[in-house]
C-alpha cells in the first residue's frame, strides 16, 4: 500500500492501515528515535507516541513532504520535549551533580572493538542541536535544504550548525580510533 | 571564486544542488587549491563513515511484533478518555469498576470523618469501630485521637493532601476492638 492511499485512509478514519504504517516506517523511526534519545525502550515510547499524534492529526497532512519526513517532524518535536521532561525531572531530583566526564579519557582504555559504545556516548553528550542536526544528516542522510526545511532554520544556520556538530562529535572520540578514517589531515 | 565562498558551498556541492555553473566553479577551484580540497575530502571521508557506523549501531533494533495493536489500543483510549495506561480491555474493566469502588468508599468516609468532628468538640476519644476506615494496613483518623491515644504509631509526618485535623496512622490491633466512646 502506497503513501497516498495510506494518507486517504486515515483521514477517511479507516485505523486499519496502522499496520501497513507500522510494517513502512515503524523500524526507520525506532532507530532515528535511539539516535536522539539514546535509549530504546524509550524510543520504542516515542515512536508510538509519534504514531498516535500522526492519526490524530492526519488532517494537517498536506503532502507537502513526504509521509515519513511528516512523521520524523513529529518525532523530533516529541524527542525535544522527552529532552525537556528529563532535564527537569533530573534537576528536580539534583541528580545533575555528576560532571561531564570526557568520553575520550574513558574511551582510550577501549580498543578498536568497543566503537559501537564510544560513538553512542559520544552521541549522547552532544548538546540537542547538535546531535539532532547529524541524525538528519548523517541517517537520515537528508541534503542540506532538506535540513533547513525540518528544522525550520535557514540554509546558513543549518551550514553553521553541521560544522560545529562535526567537530563536536570528533572532539568527543578519541583521534586513535580513526573512526572517520581521516585523524592524519588534522 | 574565494575559499570563503568555496567552502561555503561545501554542503551543496557535495549534495549535488548547486545551479551548474556554481558546480563547475566550485569543481575548479577544488581543482587549484588545496587547503579548500581538503576541507572538502574532510567532509567526505566522514559522510563516507558516519552513517554506517550510525547503521550499524541501530540495525538489528526492531519494533516488537503486534506493535500496532499498541498503537490501536492507545488511539481506542485517547478516544474514551477517562481510562489511561496499557492495560487490555479486560483489565480496564476491572480498573473502572476499582475506581467506582475506590469514589464509593472516599465519599462515605469523608461522610463519616465529619460526622467525627462534629462530636470531637467534648471529648478528646470519640471516634467509633464504623468511623475507622482501613486502606490496606493504614487507617485515617482524628488526629486528636491519635495523639489521645496510647499506643498508635503515626506514619510519618501527616500526609498534607490529607483532610486537615486528619493524620495516616498504623493502628495498633487494641483499636480494632475499641468500644465506640460514650458520648
Ligand atoms: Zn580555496
Amino acid at each position: 500500500m502506497g503513501e497516498n492511499e495510506i494518507v486517504a485512509a486515515l483521514k477517511r478514519g479507516d485505523l486499519s492501515v496502522v499496520e501497513d504504517i507500522v510494517g513502512l516506517y515503524g523500524n526507520r523511526l525506532l532507530r532515528s528515535a535511539y539516535l536522539l534519545c539514546g535509549n530504546e525502550s524509550d524510543a520504542q515510547d516515542l515512536v508510538q507516541d509519534t504514531l498516535v499524534q500522526a492519526v490524530q492529526s492526519i488532517h494537517r497532512f498536506r503532502g507537502d513532504s513526504s509521509l515519513y519526513s511528516w512523521l520524523h517532524g513529529i518525532l523530533l518535536n516529541l524527542s525535544r520535549h522527552y529532552h525537556r521532561e528529563r532535564k527537569r525531572l533530573v534537576q528536580g531530583h539534583d541528580f545533575d551533580s555528576q560532571p561531564g566526564e570526557s568520553v575520550s579519557d574513558e574511551a582510550s582504555r577501549l580498543d578498536l572493538e568497543s566503537v559501537s559504545p564510544v560513538l553512542m556516548e559520544a552521541m549522547r553528550k552532544l548538546s540537542e542541536p547538535h546531535r539532532e542536526i547529524l541524525v538528519l544528516r548523517y541517517f537520515e542522510e537528508m541534503k542540506l535544504d532538506e535540513i533547513a526545511r525540518h528544522l525550520n532554520i535557514s540554509k546558513g544556520t543549518a551550514k553553521s550548525r553541521l560544522h560545529y556538530a562535526a567537530e563536536s562529535l570528533r572532539s568527543l572520540i578519541p583521534k586513535e580510533l580513526n573512526l572517520f578514517g581521516d585523524s592524519g589531515t588534522d | 571564486m574565494k575559499c570563503s565562498q568555496c567552502q561555503d558551498l561545501l554542503f551543496e556541492y557535495l549534495d549535488g544542488t548547486l545551479p551548474s555553473a556554481s558546480q563547475a566553479s566550485v569543481q575548479e577551484h577544488l581543482r587549484e587549491c588545496s587547503s579548500c580540497r581538503t576541507v572538502f575530502e574532510r567532509e567526505k571521508q566522514f559522510s563516507g563513515s558516519l552513517p554506517g557506523l550510525l547503521g550499524e549501531q541501530t540495525v538489528l533494533m526492531e519494533l516488537p511484533p503486534q506493535f500496532h495493536q499498541k498503537v490501536l489500543s492507545r488511539l481506542e483510549r485517547d478516544a474514551h478518555p477517562v481510562l489511561k495506561g496499557d492495560f487490555s480491555w479486560f483489565e480496564q474493566c476491572a480498573h473502572a469498576w476499582a475506581g467506582v469502588a475506590a469514589i464509593a468508599v472516599l465519599m462515605f468516609s469523608i461522610a463519616a470523618l465529619f460526622v467525627i468532628r462534629d462530636s470531637l468538640g467534648q471529648r478528646a476519644v470519640c471516634f467509633s469501630k464504623a468511623a475507622f476506615y482501613r486502606l490496606p494496613g493504614v487507617a485515617v483518623l482524628p488526629r486528636r485521637c491519635l495523639s489521645d491515644q496510647p499506643g498508635y504509631d503515626r506514619v510519618g509526618k501527616p500526609s498534607p493532601g490529607l483532610w486537615p485535623g486528619f493524620d495516616l496512622a498504623v493502628p495498633p490491633s487494641s483499636v480494632v476492638n475499641l468500644e465506640p466512646a460514650d458520648l
